[in-house]
């Protein structure tokens, strides 16, 4: 009988509550920060970050940290030393400033200015997509990386109204999902083409990454065979900064504009011992000339607006793109 | 290592089936129960979850002269298993198990075990998005002995029942390292950014570990009461699975459920 009472005792004292353990230990939340950056963030070697170094300088300002917020504050900026805009910190009381990969850029783009002062007809709307013409030139304008399905029958139904170029205008536009891209782009190409790779984190070492995946596009069954301008700037992020580096792998394609926010990592989310959420990048995407696009994809024609040439109503990005293509 | 577990496993699975045309005693029942569970899944957390999970289940027994067959199918689902604001998630954990055992005497059978076990969670935050995770899962199915103990109390009406299950050899699939791809899917010319083929390379994506790497344990008790063909039951069940991956993972779980089963014999 007494067995019987100590396995009851035992067995009751083993049920689990509903609650979860946390910790607020700054040490160990700290520690656990540290440890999944370091075993998780891809861009490591790429940049140069002295991830141990970060460590030496933080720790000891989490371990004095009186308030969760001190805490939250010493963790936030040590994550800002990835320089990454893909990284960032949530807790309930607070979200960790992004870094700013704008900075250090002029960045000067209406699409009010490009509506009212160079399409000839106002623009249509289909999803994320806005497209007019411009003269015999065709002009499509992807405000989000969502939602552009319809963008090859927008583009197909412009070369049979007999447009002679196209300009497609991601500026300003920071990211989304990229993944229909290589399928939507088999209509630009004949052959089978490199449009990049992905590299992935396959363990915890700096190393323990995949030898790089390419992504191909495939000639599909219709053919679009025009020259295409793509125009960019220091705002296009994340997938935007994808879809540019894979329409730099097609045939009759040139950049123009800016070096793009690059943004390469996909992230990967994970709470702390403490509840706070953590995202960091756990792939890289390579451009097909095997360069990361981490830190942005370069134009092959450089030019950039001021901010008094769109007061003034002028996009001279947008004017560089209509010479090109004339 | 892994060659002796394997036949040792495959002995107690597949004793020797001796024909013998005499009747057999069918038991078809159902149960419900919660468990009360919890998982530490170091693809997306450092917290121990804690919570309760409902599990609806399917048991089927068949006995004939000296062997024993019990297969039990269970299901559990929750929407927000954890309830908390940082972090919640959906999970769905079907599970089948399968003895096979025979008769040392009149009250001890010995055996051996199939268990399949699946996990599935899909990690939701308010604050942010889960994006090359937000779907993690778990796939484990273990072989290994199993015991069985049972005793009728002189009147016939109530019996206790026992079991020990221990999975030695399991057959693990769980994501890459950062993923929700298997590995053997990051590969050239096989991976895809959209995912397409990937679960042709899932169930080949896995790895055969022994006890050192994955610990996979059942303790079911059960008491019963049997009126006519009919069988009510109450039972308390304690379940381990622990996998020592590079982000490790365990389910504990205490179980109580309650069922019916209906008994009838066939020849």
């Amino acid at each position: 009988m007494k067995i019987i009472h100590a396995l009851a005792a035992l067995f009751l004292l083993s049920l689990p509550s509903c609650e979860q353990e946390t910790v607020n230990n700054p040490n160990e939340v700290f520690y656990d920060f540290w440890t999944f950056v370091d075993e998780n963030y891809i861009f490591m070697e790429d940049k140069n970050i002295d991830w141990d170094s970060v460590y030496r300088v933080y720790q000891p300002l989490a371990a004095q940290s009186s308030s969760e917020q001190q805490l939250f504050d010493v963790c936030s900026n040590a994550l800002l030393e990835l320089k990454d805009g893909h990284s960032s910190l949530q807790s309930e009381f607070a979200n960790s400033p992004i870094y700013d990969y704008r900075e250090g850029y002029d960045i000067h783009f209406s699409f009010d200015v490009v509506e009212s002062n160079y399409l000839s007809s106002p623009a249509q709307r289909n999803g994320s997509l806005y497209y007019s013409k411009i003269g015999s030139l065709g002009y499509v304008y992807f405000e989000r990386m969502n939602r552009y399905g319809s963008f090859n029958s927008i583009v197909s139904q412009m070369v049979v109204e007999g447009i002679r170029g196209l300009i497609i205008d991601l500026r300003d536009n920071g990211g989304g999902d990229s993944n229909p891209v290589p399928k939507m782009l088999s209509e630009y190409v004949n052959e089978e083409t490199l449009l990049g790779s992905y590299i992935e984190k396959t363990g915890p070492g700096r190393r323990d990454v995949t030898e790089p995946l390419p992504v191909f596009a495939n000639p599909g069954s219709d053919q679009i065979d025009i020259p295409i301008v793509v125009l960019i700037n220091r705002s296009c992020y994340s997938a935007t900064s994808y879809f540019a580096a894979m329409l730099s792998a097609l045939p009759n394609v040139r950049l123009v504009g800016q070096k793009t926010g690059g943004g390469a990592g996909g992230n990967y989310g994970y709470q702390l011992i403490n509840g706070w959420i953590i995202k960091v990048s756990v792939s890289d995407f390579l451009d097909y000339n095997n360069e990361t696009i981490e830190l942005g994809v370069d134009p092959d024609v450089l030019i950039e607006n001021t901010e008094s040439d769109i007061l003034g109503n002028q996009d001279k990005m947008l004017e560089k793109a209509i010479v090109l293509l004339e | 290592m892994k060659k002796t577990v394997l036949l040792l496993c495959f002995n107690l699975v597949l004793v020797s089936l001796q024909a013998q045309d005499e009747t057999k005693s069918v038991q078809i029942g159902v149960r419900v129960g919660v468990g009360f569970a919890s998982l530490e899944e170091k693809r997306f957390s450092s917290q121990v979850q804690r919570g309760v999970l409902p599990t609806y289940s399917m048991d089927i027994e068949t006995r004939k002269n000296r062997e024993r067959q019990h297969l039990s199918i269970n299901f559990s689902l929750t929407q927000d298993y954890t309830n908390q604001p940082t972090l919640s998630y959906v999970l769905v954990f079907p599970e089948v198990r399968y003895t096979y055992s025979r008769s040392l005497n009149e009250h001890w059978y010995i055996g051996g075990m199939f268990h399949s076990f699946t996990l599935l969670n899909f990690p939701e935050s308010e604050l942010t998005e889960f994006v090359n995770n937000s779907i993690s899962y778990t796939l484990a199915q273990s072989i290994g002995p199993s015991l069985y103990y049972q005793r009728t109390i002189p009147n016939q009406k109530i019996s206790f029942e026992s079991e020990c299950q221990l999975g030695l050899l399991s057959y693990v699939v769980r994501p890459a390292f950062a993923h929700p791809y298997p590995e053997n899917y990051l590969q050239p010319d096989v991976f895809s950014p959209d995912r397409s083929g990937m679960m042709r390379t899932l169930f080949k994506g896995g790895k055969l570990w022994t006890v050192n790497n994955i610990q996979n344990v059942l303790i079911n008790t059960s008491t019963s009461y049997h009126l006519s063909n009919w069988k009510f039951s109450t039972n308390l069940a304690f379940s381990a699975l622990r996998l020592a991956d590079v982000k490790p993972f365990s389910l504990h779980q205490w179980y109580f459920g309650a069922g019916i089963a209906y008994k009838y014999m066939k020849r």
